[in-house]
Formats: C-alpha cells, sequence, structure tokens
C-alpha cells in the first residue's frame, strides 16, 4: 500500500481554537441578551425611584396594596398546588413503575398530555363544570337535590386545577428517577420480609428523594409563575395572588411598572432562595448516594393483591378529571351555541367554527403570528442549547460553567416575574423590540432554554465518548466530528427537545400576553382565546381551542412520522 | 510505518500520577504490548500517545515529528495519523460498515475511487467483504471487532494503538483474533501498540513487551526474554511466578526453612541474606514418596482440570501450588509425594522487593 498523508487540514490547530472562542462569545452574548440582561433591569426597575434609588416601591407595596394577603395568597397557592401534585404525582409514578397496577401506557400518556396542554384549558373546561352558579354539576344537583356545591372559583379550586397540570411535572421526574434505580435495592428490602408499602416507604422513596425534593421546588416556582388558572378562576372571585397581580400593575392606567418589578423582585429573591436550598440538599444527598451512579435493573413489580381495582380506577380516575373530561367539556362547549347550561344535542353547531375561523377578521394573521413566534423560538432554543451543551461537555473553555449557568438560571424565575424584567428591559429600548414577535419568541426561548439545555446536555452524555475519540483517530477535527458523529447521533434527543419546545410555545399565554401590547399585530391563538373567554364569548373561545389543538396535530403528526422514518 | 520514541512521559490526574517516569522505544514494524495490573497505567500512557489525553510531562516522538514535548501538544490528534482499536469499539451505529471503514479516507480527502478500492481491500483484509451495506447493530461481537481493525487499517496510519483488543471476546474468538492480528501485522507490517492485563496473549502477540506497575514501566523486552529472566519479583509474579518461598543465601546455596537447600544458579539477582525464592507452579515436578529428590510434602487438595491436574501441596510448612501434566497419573489427596522444582526456572529477588 501506497501511505496516504495525515489530514492537511488538521495540521494548524490555532485557527480552529479561535473559532471556537469566537462561537463561545457570540453565545455568551446572545445569553446576555436572552437572560441576564432584563433581571438587570429588573432590579434597576425595582429600585429607581423620582428621588434616585430606594426602597420606595417596596414600602408602597406594603402599605397601599394588601400586599401581605397577595403574599399569603401567593404561598398557600403555590404549596397547596404543590403538595397536592406531589401526592398524585409520586403515588402515580410508584404505582406505574414498581407495582402490577394495569393501565400503565395510559398513566404515562395522561401525564405527558397533561404536561404539554394548556392550563387555560383545563380552567375554562372546569368553569364549564363547577363555576358557582352556572356551571352544569351545580345545575344539575340543584335541579335534582336544591344544592349547589361546586365552586372551582375559589382558593381551593385553583389548587385542583393547578394540581391536575403540575402532578405530570412530578410524575414525569419522579418516574424518570424510579426508573434509573437500580430494582435489586427494593428487592432486598422485600426479600428482607418487607410488605410493599414499607418498601415505598424505607426504600424506594428515600433512594428518589432528590428527584422529589427538586419536583416539589420546581412545582412551587411554577405555579407562582402560572397566570392563565388564577386569571381564570380567581381573578373573578376577587382573588390575587402575585401573577395576577402583576397583571393588574401592568394593566393600570397608568402601569405601575416599577411597583410590578418590586414584587418580582421578591419572588425571583424568594425562589432563589428555594433553588439554593435544593441545589444544597441534593449535592448532600449526592454525597451519601454515590453508589446508586449504576445503570438500573427493573425491579420485579410488586402485587398490589385485592387493592388492584381501586389503585386501577385512580389510574383511570386521574385520566379522566385531568385530560380527558376537559377535553370533552372543551369540545362541546365549542360545539355549543348558547354560552352556559346547555344539555340539548339540538343546539350544536359549528357556529362558533365558523366565527373564529371566517367571521373574526385577524384569524389567520394570529394563527402566523403563533406560528412565526414558535419557528423562531425552536430555531433560537436549539441552536443556543446545543452550542451551551457543547462547550460544558465537549470543551474546557473557562467561563462555560458560566455559560450554562446564563442558560438555566431562568427556571428558578417565576414566569411573569421574567416577562416583567423583559418588559423593563426593552419597552423604552431605541431597538425597537417591543410589541414584536421577535422579542416575544427570544422572552419564550429564554423560559426554554433550561429544560432543553437540560435535555440536550444529557443528550451529550449519553454518546460515548470515544465515538468521537475514534473521529479523532480519523483525522476529523472539531467540527468535522460534530457535523459527522456527534449531531447525528443526537438527532432523536434534538427531536424531542424540538417538539417540547414547539409544543409550549403554541400553547403560551403569559408572554404573548404581557409583551404583545394588545394589537392584534403581535396577538397569538391563546391570547385571542383568552380576550374572548375574558368577553365571556366561552363557545367561541372553546371553538379557538380545538382549532389550536388541531393545528398543533397537523404540524406534529407527519413530523414525528417524518422522523419514525428515518429511524 | 514509524518508529515511536516515549521519554519520561508522566501524567497526573490533581493529585493521582497515573503515570510517571515512563520511557521506552517501540521499533518499526513490530508488535510492543504494555502488560500490567488493572490501574497500572496502561490505558492513559496509549491515549497520551493518541494524544486524546494530555501528557504533564516527558516527550513522545512518532515517526520523525514530535506530537509532545513540555507539557504540550504539538500536533493534535487527528494530525498524528493513527489508528486506534477502542475496547467500547466505538462504531458509529448510524453509519454503515462501509462509511465507519471509509470514514478516515474522506477526512483525507481521497477520490471516491480510491476511498472505494482502499474500504474494500481493508473488508477483504479483515474477512468481512460481504458486510459492508450492514449497520453495526446487525453484527457480532467478534465482526465488531474485526470492523475497528477494518476502520483503523483503511488509511494505512502509521502507527496502530491497541486498547485491550481482545478482551470483550470469548476465549475461543480471542484466539482467532489473536492469531488474525499477528496476520494482519505481519501482512502491513505495520507499528502496533497493543494494552492487555493478560500475560498469555502479550506473549502470544508481541514482538516486544513493556510489563507496568503502579504507573511505572518495569520491564522491557523480548517475550521469551521477560518471561525467562524477570527483572523483578513484581514482573515475575505476574508473568505467572506466584509461588513464593522466603530463603536465606549463604555462600551460594539458597536455604529453605524446614526444606532445606537449593543450588543458586547464574542470572539470579545479587544480594545475600533473607531473600524471596519465586516458581511457576508448572515448574515444579512431583514424584511418588521414596524418590531420592526433591522435598518431602503431602497433597492436600486435587482438581483435576483435564491437560493437567492442579496441586495443592503442604511440603514443611509451606504451601505450593502445582501443576502438572496428567498423563503421568494422578495423585490422591492425602498422598505423600517429593516436590522438586525444574532446574534453572526459578528467580531469587531480596525480601520485600
Ligand atoms: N480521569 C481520571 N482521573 C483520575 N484518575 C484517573 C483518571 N483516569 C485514570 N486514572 C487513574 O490512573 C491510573 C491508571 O489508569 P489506567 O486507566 O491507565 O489503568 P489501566 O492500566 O489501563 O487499567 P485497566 O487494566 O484496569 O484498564 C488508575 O489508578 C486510575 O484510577
Ligand atoms: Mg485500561
Amino acid at each position: 500500500m501506497v501511505a496516504i498523508p495525515a489530514p492537511a487540514d488538521a495540521t494548524s490547530r490555532l485557527p480552529r481554537q479561535l473559532g471556537l472562542c469566537i462561537l463561545f462569545g457570540a453565545t455568551a452574548a446572545v445569553l446576555l441578551v436572552l437572560t441576564v440582561y432584563p433581571m438587570i433591569w429588573l432590579l434597576i426597575g425595582s429600585l429607581h425611584g423620582k428621588s434616585g434609588y430606594g426602597f420606595s416601591h417596596f414600602l408602597e407595596l406594603r402599605e397601599k396594596f394588601a400586599f401581605t394577603s397577595i403574599l399569603v395568597n401567593s404561598w398557600v397557592f403555590a404549596v397547596g398546588s404543590a403538595g397536592l401534585a406531589l401526592l398524585v404525582g409520586i403515588t402515580l409514578a410508584v404505582l406505574v413503575s414498581r407495582t402490577d397496577v394495569p393501565f400503565k401506557r395510559l398513566a404515562r400518556m395522561t401525564a405527558i398530555l397533561a404536561f404539554v396542554s394548556p392550563p387555560w384549558l383545563t380552567a375554562m373546561a372546569y368553569v364549564y363544570i363547577a363555576s358557582p352558579n352556572a356551571g352544569f354539576a351545580n345545575l344539575l344537583l340543584d335541579q335534582l337535590f336544591g344544592v349547589k356545591p361546586f365552586n372551582i372559583q375559589s382558593m381551593g379550586g385553583m389548587i385542583f386545577v393547578t394540581a391536575l397540570f403540575l402532578y405530570s411535572f412530578v410524575f414525569l421526574t419522579v418516574e424518570a428517577a424510579l426508573a434509573s434505580v437500580d430494582g435489586s435495592f427494593e428487592e432486598a428490602a422485600r426479600v428482607s420480609g418487607a410488605r410493599p408499602f414499607t418498601v415505598v416507604r424505607t426504600v424506594t422513596l428515600p433512594l428518589v428523594a432528590p428527584a422529589v425534593v427538586s419536583a416539589a421546588a420546581f412545582s412551587v416556582i411554577i405555579a407562582w409563575g402560572l397566570f392563565a388558572v388564577p386569571a381564570i378562576l380567581g381573578m373573578p372571585a376577587r382573588i390575587y395572588v402575585f401573577s395576577t397581580q402583576l397583571y393588574l400593575f401592568l394593566n393600570a392606567f397608568p402601569p405601575r411598572l416599577e411597583l410590578a418589578a418590586a414584587m418580582g423582585v421578591i419572588f425571583v429573591a424568594t425562589a432563589l432562595v428555594v433553588g439554593l436550598l435544593v441545589r444544597l440538599a441534593r449535592r448532600q444527598r449526592g454525597r451519601s448516594f454515590a453508589v446508586l451512579a449504576g445503570k438500573g435493573m427493573k425491579a420485579a413489580a410488586m402485587p398490589l393483591g385485592r387493592w388492584r381495582p381501586a389503585w386501577a380506577a385512580f389510574v383511570v380516575l386521574v385520566t379522566v378529571v385531568a385530560v380527558a373530561g376537559p377535553y370533552v367539556v372543551v369540545l362541546w362547549m365549542s360545539l355549543n351555541a348558547q354560552s352556559f347550561g346547555g344539555f340539548s344535542f339540538a343546539s350544536l353547531s359549528f357556529a362558533n367554527f365558523h366565527y373564529v375561523i371566517f367571521e373574526y377578521f385577524a384569524f389567520w394573521r394570529i394563527t402566523g403570528n403563533s406560528l412565526t413566534i414558535a419557528a423562531m423560538e425552536v430555531a433560537i432554543v436549539l441552536l443556543v442549547a446545543t452550542l451551551v451543551s457543547y462547550f460544558v461537555r465537549r470543551t474546557n473553555l473557562p467561563g462555560r460553567t458560566l455559560l450554562q449557568g446564563a442558560a438555566m438560571y431562568t427556571i428558578l424565575v417565576p414566569s411573569v416575574a421574567f416577562l416583567t424584567a423583559v418588559m423593563w428591559a426593552w419597552i423604552g429600548s431605541a431597538a425597537g423590540l417591543y410589541g414584536g414577535l421577535l422579542l416575544i419568541a427570544m422572552t419564550q426561548a429564554a423560559r426554554s432554554l433550561p429544560i432543553a439545555t437540560r435535555n440536550i446536555g444529557d443528550g451529550f452524555g449519553q454518546i460515548d465518548r470515544s465515538l468521537e475519540e475514534a473521529a479523532s483517530i480519523c483525522g476529523a477535527g472539531r467540527a468535522r466530528i460534530a457535523a459527522t458523529v456527534t449531531l447525528p447521533l443526537l438527532r432523536p434527543v434534538l427531536f424531542a427537545t424540538f417538539t417540547l419546545v414547539a409544543l409550549s410555545a403554541l400553547r403560551d399565554l403569559n408572554t404573548p400576553l404581557f409583551l404583545g401590547g394588545g394589537s392584534t399585530r403581535s396577538m397569538t391563538l391563546p391570547v385571542l382565546i383568552f380576550q374572548l373567554w375574558s368577553e365571556t364569548r366561552t363557545g367561541e373561545a372553546a371553538a379557538l381551542t380545538i382549532v389550536l389543538l388541531l393545528i398543533t396535530l397537523a404540524l406534529f403528526l407527519p413530523l414525528s412520522r417524518a422522523f419514525r422514518r428515518i429511524h | 510505518m514509524s518508529r515511536v520514541e516515549v521519554i519520561e512521559l508522566a501524567k497526573t490526574y490533581g493529585s493521582v500520577r497515573a503515570v510517571h517516569d515512563v520511557s521506552f522505544v517501540v521499533p518499526e514494524g513490530e508488535i510492543t504490548t504494555m502488560l500490567g495490573p488493572s490501574g497500572c497505567g496502561k490505558t492513559t500512557t496509549l491515549r497520551c500517545i493518541a494524544g486524546l489525553e494530555t501528557a504533564t510531562s516527558g516527550r513522545i516522538v512518532i515517526g520523525s515529528r514530535t506530537v509532545f514535548e513540555d507539557g504540550r501538544d504539538r500536533v493534535p490528534v487527528e494530525a498524528r495519523n493513527l489508528g486506534m482499536v477502542f475496547q467500547s469499539y466505538a462504531i458509529w451505529p448510524h453509519m454503515t460498515i462501509a462509511r465507519n471503514v471509509a470514514y478516515g479516507l474522506k477526512m483525507r480527502r481521497r477520490s471516491r475511487d480510491e476511498i472505494d478500492r482502499r474500504v474494500r481491500a481493508a473488508l477483504a483484509l479483515v474477512r468481512l467483504s460481504d458486510y459492508g451495506e450492514r449497520f453495526p447493530g446487525q453484527l457480532s461481537g467478534g465482526q465488531m471487532q474485526r470492523v475497528v481493525l477494518a476502520r483503523a487499517l483503511a488509511y494505512d496510519p502509521e502507527l496502530l494503538l491497541l486498547d485491550e483488543p481482545l478482551a470483550n471476546l470469548d476465549a475461543h474468538l480471542r484466539e482467532e483474533m489473536r492469531q488474525e492480528l499477528k496476520r494482519i501485522q505481519r501482512e502491513t507490517g505495520m507499528t502496533m501498540i497493543a494494552v492487555t492485563h493478560d500475560q498469555s496473549e502479550a506473549l502470544a502477540l508481541s514482538d516486544q513487551i513493556m510489563v507496568m506497575s503502579h504507573g511505572h514501566a518495569v520491564q522491557r523486552g523480548r517475550p521469551e526474554e521477560v518471561f525467562r529472566n524477570p527483572r523483578t519479583a513484581e514482573v515475575a509474579r505476574f508473568l505467572g511466578a506466584t509461588n513464593r518461598l522466603a530463603v536465606r543465601r549463604v555462600d551460594g546455596r539458597l536455604l529453605i526453612d524446614g526444606l532445606g537447600s537449593l543450588s543458586d544458579h547464574p542470572g539470579t539477582v545479587d544480594g545475600v541474606g533473607a531473600m524471596q525464592l519465586l516458581f511457576r507452579p508448572s515448574d515444579v515436578v512431583l514424584r511418588p514418596a521414596g524418590a531420592t529428590e526433591g522435598w518431602p510434602g503431602e497433597v492436600v487438595f486435587t482438581q483435576y482440570l483435564g491437560r493437567e491436574v492442579q496441586y495443592l501441596i503442604r511440603c514443611g510448612g509451606h504451601d505450593i501450588t502445582a501443576y502438572v501434566p496428567s498423563h503421568g497419573g494422578v495423585f490422591a489427596e492425602g498422598a505423600p509425594v517429593m516436590v522438586q522444582v525444574a532446574p534453572g526456572a526459578y528467580f531469587v529477588f531480596p525480601e520485600g522487593a
């Protein structure tokens, strides 16, 4: 054989390192704009008053607005929702991953649907079912027994509906953790004579304690950021929490941006403390549980015995209450021209659909907005999250951990607080982004970055290093390795992340509502739904919800089929 | 094909000294094997040569190029023009076998014709000509092993590195692949550095063996040379001399407590006073009680292994393991025997070494 010279493009190292550094700098700059810059403005906004910097806004909050009651409400709401979500989510996770309960697939599907479906959909459905005066469950019971027992427009109702959404987050987190814990720990406990429930209490749950702790903390933070549920269920009953009060500040005339900033700072600070505590707790746990690292062997399913039917009923009940019920109700509402209380099939029609699609003047434009924003957001998120993960996992550039921090920390910032920050940062800026689609996409991207970065980072972690080393031995440089080995292997993870981000982009209400400025120029479908709902055009709101779901399905079914064909 | 020179190589991870003061030369066109117990730094040394790990200090020369010097990689991995066989195979699951093998050639911007030709040649060399269009998931372990070889050989690298190339194979395949590897080396004349912790593999495969211990190269030489003349007690033990007796060297003779004496032979390490005597179980000769030569002992434990028999013998307060060919009959447990070590087949080292 004739000897082949080494690859020529590989001998000069400096320019490539330079390219890498430039890319790193660009990523850092983008992250600064997306996530760091707004938060600086939030702080400035909260401290800056007519007479220089000070705490006057915080004092005003305390004195003029029933801030204590908002604090109490927010905590009760968040802790209540998180508590209920943990109860349901953990129970289901243990049932599905450790017992012989039937309908496991149903439970998983339900959790995924509940996770991706919009909270406002559930809230609207429950108003229809259980609003104090006109909810049909109340009307029915009134006719039969003369009582109207349900009131969804209450703190209890808010907690209930929020938990129906949050439980899915807990379930998915804890189930993933359970799947990675070696089943032999629990089998050892059973062999030593512990009953199933005791095994769960003494072995299973302690082993996944870190996952449970972080699921709990993030549930609280998510609940603080939630706007739709407190707005649809709480505001009519004059129950205000953090997010709805912020909304009031921003929609007051003139807007009280500075008060919103002050309140945002308080909740961000609280959330940061919560996040820090979780980190500390996890780190301590992590040290003592170092043995867990091994790859999990599946534990044999624990028999539920004669309680099996009862638990099966529980699984089905969760499906009905959290997903199936609300969807059926919304479908019914959308087909019903009468807004409330109609039970007759005679009044069913497509009138609502006709109105929102053909009569409402800006339907196409708003749909276009939704899709444009989703596309821009997905592009930003995938690009930035992949780059950040790459720098963290595959280089030793100084500052890469900081970069990751900048991409991830927004998970600790309640959604509405972050939106206030973005508003502060861009409202008067010469860049002219405010009120435009790009800013909405950028902001949603900042919200999706933590989860995307974590997913993609884990994806990198799962690629055996030797696959890339083999490529560099063969003569491939950094860029070549990334293009020919790393990214192709990362494709499934990228696709899954793409799906998650696009779904949450299409259903997001908070961002376009807070940053859109009310005109149809930057309105999206969820905002229009919310607006129709606020005008008590419930049938139209429901019809538009169904339209949004159909659009989502129409986008994702072909995509996922195409994806499956590739693999 | 290139000669490789490693000079005073050291690699530390934080406070862990994985490799220190390792120097050796790999002659052109030969197979050198690094042999040693787990954790002694074999993989680390190999990865430093590859450039996958940046050493802490020392110098590495491949062919005419100094690739590492003054704590800095002078030539990055991808430009070192190496082939490497990974223990975990590292065959890219998203590419066909042919594309896996073609990868290095594509990086070298060969023409399509040449790539085709060389891929076919490489696959033929490892006897996988019909498997080019398959995906890695559709191959057996032994076939994957050969794909890795083909991929590493396809672009005719200067040097082939192999990290435990046969560790994942069953005994039969391992034997077959070992011969295959040697055949390929003879056919291509490629310089190879292999890592293993299996002494018989090292002995069979190599032109040169380097025994490592605790991040240090202890001895280097032809297989038979290292096997016959281990330089330290550790090397001797690692190459199978697992019987150990405490002895004292007095006036050119070796005195063994409770057993008597043994004549010294030239070539053992110098020293007087407390020493240790090491020998291989297969160098033990057993005779029925009543023979004139040897130490009287008693068979404590017998294990019939087919071609040979393994004995544990209690002998003057010492335990000795012996592997004896089975065709001469089997001693029962409890039988009295006379124990002898084949002349010249024992090693003497200072105590504590
Ligand atoms: N990344 C690392 N960080 C810290 N210590 C390391 C690292 N990699 C290897 N070591 C240590 O360096 C020493 C040598 O490791 P190396 O992998 O070279 O051993 P080896 O001889 O290949 O062993 P084996 O036969 O088990 O593969 C070991 O003590 C190991 O614990
Ligand atoms: Mg090794």
